[in-house]
């Protein structure tokens, strides 16, 4: 017969041994709500033309899938057909179509998230739609064609408390967070100057002749003025017209503006530019050259501030396009979104600089000034381009997948819509400045929204 | 002279240890549930990049279907087996000489030595890595035999005291 004393002793054991089960409860609970965030987004596209397909293209190749599209939108005949076709192959599913109208895919319950790539001039009313319906965005850059709504755009995210991501996929590519930290680390010294350019030997303008017979064949009444859009050519070639565009300063140019500001770290002050319709007058409105200089205020890279040149010409492919960082102590060139070079100022202490394949999350690149320099002193230069280790679409791949993350675990997005907007303020008001040729001071307030 | 008896731990110092036991036997069983429910899972990957001393061994291990095939199962469900171990305190010690083994394994495959380049190393602080400091942990875990102070273990030790006392109370059989 047990004493009061053993079974006391008895009981106490007997709870000591189950003490840890609740670790294993709160484990299989843990991994149960891991198995709710590992359920891909459920996503509309908007737009699913040749940007459209190349953020379909990148993220359908994410195994597991981080994303699966229920529906797609687009006025486009032939470009909701290469959408559905786009998704079939990647994802195996039938997705439903609306191609008349965008709002009813927003009406859907059963998605959560709507990524938009149309004309830039549809950015603002479509992202700011779906926000209000409750979707988290990702919107094509530039966020939006005009500021105003812009900032409509941001103050909608703000509201709605969804997520808005734009797609200046560049603060996604590993390179240039690699270029950032360097030049952060102040292995260039101060930048007083960034020079910047996308120079191209092309007309821009997509031939009628190639696409009208097959959009025909899919919709023989097709009729885009439905959409405010004058013509068939504006729909096609929107890109060269002024109500749709922001011309070569916002296709390209606010690339270069969201780099500078990321790695300078402040936003444009003032701006001066030129330029004009040199080359291609086949009723663009658009200008096929255009120089732009942006000044920038004092900040960690510079105790004067920086000065950014930028251009953008359709008469000639030389430079490619690149931006060229230049320290007290060095340069760095980002060509081609791919290969970035380090030059030293001073020829005997050069650094070395690999380009590499690391667990995602750790830098690309690795310089140090302690390592022995290559001969022929000052400049290594480390092409990433074919068959090397970086791919130029792999920004594209990861900037929908941290938008997935920041969905579902709150994540951050690698471009804010305060950093978008900041690139829309200097994209729009270089424009200005070029029309007018008038320089533009942008005062701090106008970068709030 | 009588010998003294190391003092024994106090209430908090047992209760640290016990959760030391937990957080490793968590870390472990997560380790083993996601390659388990991956369904692809293999270690060939990570048996290729194997540097150091024992590298040639590692590849060969990789290279061999048959023995791939053993290392993939062994690994992912040691894993579990030994996180699960060790979170409940169920046979603790053998937990432990598990943890350890797969702990050594994985060191040696990727040691933080000058002329070894970090791969799948988490970090690499010159001889200390995660995995020794793990290692560590796990043998201070084992010294203490925490299963017999909060665990599954306390059961099955009154089960083997009650089984034993039941075989030396049975009667003598009588000679035949």
């Amino acid at each position: 017969m047990l004493t009061e004393e053993e079974k006391m002793q008895g009981r106490r054991n007997f709870l000591k041994a189950l003490i840890t089960l609740p670790a294993a409860g709160a484990f299989a609970a843990a991994v149960r709500q891991k198995q709710v965030h590992r359920r891909p987004v459920q996503a509309g596209i908007i737009g699913t033309g040749s940007e459209g397909c190349v953020l379909l293209e990148q993220i359908g190749s994410v195994h597991p899938t981080v994303i699966e599209f229920k529906a797609l939108a687009d006025i486009r005949p032939d470009n909701l057909k290469e959408g559905v076709d786009t998704i079939k192959k990647l994802w195996r599913t039938q997705p439903d179509t609306y191609p008349d109208d965008y709002r009813k895919l927003l009406e859907r319950d059963d998605i959560e998230a709507v990524v938009i790539a149309t004309p830039l001039w549809m950015h603002a009313p479509i992202a700011t739609d779906a926000l209000r319906a409750g979707k988290h965005v990702f919107v094509e850059k530039v966020m939006a064609w005009g500021l105003p709504e812009a900032k409509k755009m941001v103050q909608a995210a703000r509201e709605s408390k969804r997520i808005l991501q734009v797609g200046h996929q560049r603060r996604s590519n590993r390179l240039y967070a690699s270029v950032f930290k360097m030049i952060r680390d102040g292995l260039i010294g101060d930048v007083y100057h960034i020079r910047t350019l996308w120079h191209r030997n092309t007309e821009w303008r997509r031939d009628l002749k190639e696409i009208e017979p097959d959009l025909r064949k899919l919709s023989p009444n097709f009729d885009p003025t439905r959409w405010g859009y004058a013509s068939l050519d504006q729909l096609v070639n929107w890109r060269l017209y002024r109500k749709c565009s922001q011309g070569l300063m916002g296709e390209l140019g606010s690339h270069m503006i969201e780099v500078c500001n990321w790695v300078i770290g402040r936003n444009p002050k003032r701006v001066y530019g030129s330029g004009g319709i040199c080359r291609y007058k086949d009723g663009r409105e658009v200008n096929d050259h255009i120089y732009v200089t942006l000044e920038y205020p004092s900040g960690p890279i510079s105790p004067t501030g920086t000065t950014v040149t930028f251009t953008s010409i359709q008469s000639n492919k030389f430079d490619h396009y690149y931006e060229q960082f230049m320290g007290t102590k060095g340069t760095i060139i980002a060509t081609g979104e791919v290969d970035v070079m380090l030059f030293s100022e001073e020829s005997e202490k050069s650094s070395a600089v690999e380009v590499k394949k690391t667990p995602a999350g750790k830098p690309m690149m690795e310089a140090s000034a302690s390592r022995a320099a290559e001969a022929a002193g000052g400049a290594l230069a480390v092409s990433a381009g074919p068959g090397a280790a970086f791919d130029r679409m792999e920004p594209y791949r990861r900037e929908l997948e941290l938008f997935c993350q920041a969905i579902k675990f709150g994540a951050e997005v690698p471009c804010t819509p305060e950093d978008a907007l900041a690139a829309a303020v200097a994209t729009v008001e270089a424009n200005e400045a070029i029309d007018t040729r008038q320089p533009r001071d942008i005062e701090p307030k106008q970068y709030l929204a | 002279m009588k010998q003294q008896r190391a003092p024994r731990s106090s209430a908090i110092q047992s209760l640290m240890l016990v959760l030391l036991r937990v957080i490793i036997g968590w870390h472990f069983l997560y380790e083993g549930y996601v390659k388990i429910t991956a369904g692809s899972w293999s270690a060939s990957g990570y048996l290729n990049q194997a540097q150091g001393p024992l590298a040639g061994f590692f590849h060969h291990l990789a290279a061999s279907k048959g023995a791939l095939h053993v290392v993939n199962f062994l690994n992912m469900w040691g894993l579990a087996a030994v996180g699960l171990g060790l979170m409940l305190g169920l046979l603790t010690r053998l937990s432990c000489l598990g943890a350890m083994l797969l702990l050594a394994l994985y060191y040696a495959a990727n040691p933080p030595w000058i002329a070894v380049l970090p791969r799948f190393a988490e970090g690499n602080y010159l001889v200390v890595d995660k995995n020794l400091v793990e290692f560590i942990a796990v043998v201070t875990v084992f010294v203490f035999d925490t299963g017999r102070v909060a665990g599954l273990d306390l059961l099955l030790g009154a089960w083997r005291q009650r089984r034993a006392a039941r075989r030396d109370a049975a009667p003598d059989r009588p000679p035949a």
